[in-house]
């Protein structure tokens, strides 16, 4: 079955059920999982070179918490999860982790923030879908 | 209670697996992955093929003649699922399913037979048309799927 998975996770309730979906899955694949998160910049709300710095700064903070609450939910269900943390093009960088990581499927969830301007843009997991170097698992 | 339940079932294992099928390389490369996954989660496995139906038919004799050429077309390519099944140790079920798009009618029969999980495959490479209408009803799909879609790559010679 799937060798080596990869979740996406935002902390969004998609990337939720997306990383349990994978901790089910990862049974059969050896207990291991890994994640990548990826924060957009530079933030739209920053007009400065210290407010892009200042927000960098704020956003990995928050998504390591998100990690870290995550690897103890994997812990609980007694999964190993690396960890993985990028920045810039949200599914650009995604594609590429589970490219050079050897990656045998991404699993990843829907409903996310995008709402509104998902019908004139595509969201993140369209482009994942489009891009991805492996199987996709697009939960929901 | 009855929300527990919907938990369970959102994250236990895969009941009921669909694989969209069209007799493409990539589709049956993709049915190879999904009876994987059945034998792993001991899950019933449908295939559906869609036979289109263009708008400009009417009569249900003509609609008929369609139906029926497409499931002689379909039945004519399913040896290598077969073989894969069997080597799998697993069993399937196969229908030819009539619509006007494929997107509606794969998510529409998965909504019917309460499935899942649906598995189809992506075009990856190759390209031109094949790779964009594909890639198309795969996007379609996993944006209004009821349940979570599987895309598997096939990496065209």
């Amino acid at each position: 079955m799937f060798r080596k998975i990869v979740v996406a996770y935002d902390g969004s309730e998609g990337a939720q059920q997306a990383l349990e979906r994978a901790l089910d899955l990862v049974k059969q694949a050896g207990q291991e999982l890994w994640m990548v998160s990826v924060h957009g910049t530079p933030p739209d709300f920053a007009s400065s070179h210290g407010e892009v710095e200042q927000g960098t700064e704020a956003a990995e903070l928050y998504l390591s918490s998100l990690q870290q609450h995550a690897r103890d939910r994997a812990a609980v269900a007694g999964v190993r999860l690396h960890t993985a943390l990028r920045h810039g093009n949200v599914a650009k960088r995604i594609v590429e982790y589970a490219g050079e990581g050897g990656f045998d499927l991404l699993v990843l969830g829907r409903s996310g923030y995008s709402g509104v301007w998902e019908p004139f843009l595509g969201t993140v997991a369209d482009k994942l879908v489009r891009h991805a170097p492996c199987s996709v698992l697009v939960v929901r | 209670m009855a929300d527990e339940r919907d938990t369970w079932e959102a994250n236990g294992p895969f009941r009921r697996i669909l694989v969209g099928w069209d007799a493409s390389e990539s589709s049956t490369h993709a049915f190879g992955l999904a009876a994987q996954l059945a034998r792993c989660c001991n899950a019933e496995l449908l295939v559906i093929s869609v036979a289109r139906i263009p708008d400009h038919v009417e009569s249900q004799d003509e609609r008929d003649g369609l139906i029926a050429a497409a499931r002689q077309f379909y039945n004519g390519h399913l040896m290598p699922l077969e073989r894969v099944a069997t080597r799998a140790g697993i069993t399937f079920r196969h229908e030819v399913v009539s619509s006007g798009q494929r997107p509606e009618t794969i998510i529409t029969y998965a909504r019917e037979h309460a499935v899942d999980l649906i598995v189809l495959g992506a075009h990856k490479g190759g390209g031109g048309f094949a790779r964009l209408l594909t890639g198309m009803v795969g996007e379609a799909v996993s944006r209004a799927a009821p349940c979570p879609v599987l895309l598997v790559p096939y990496i065209a010679n």
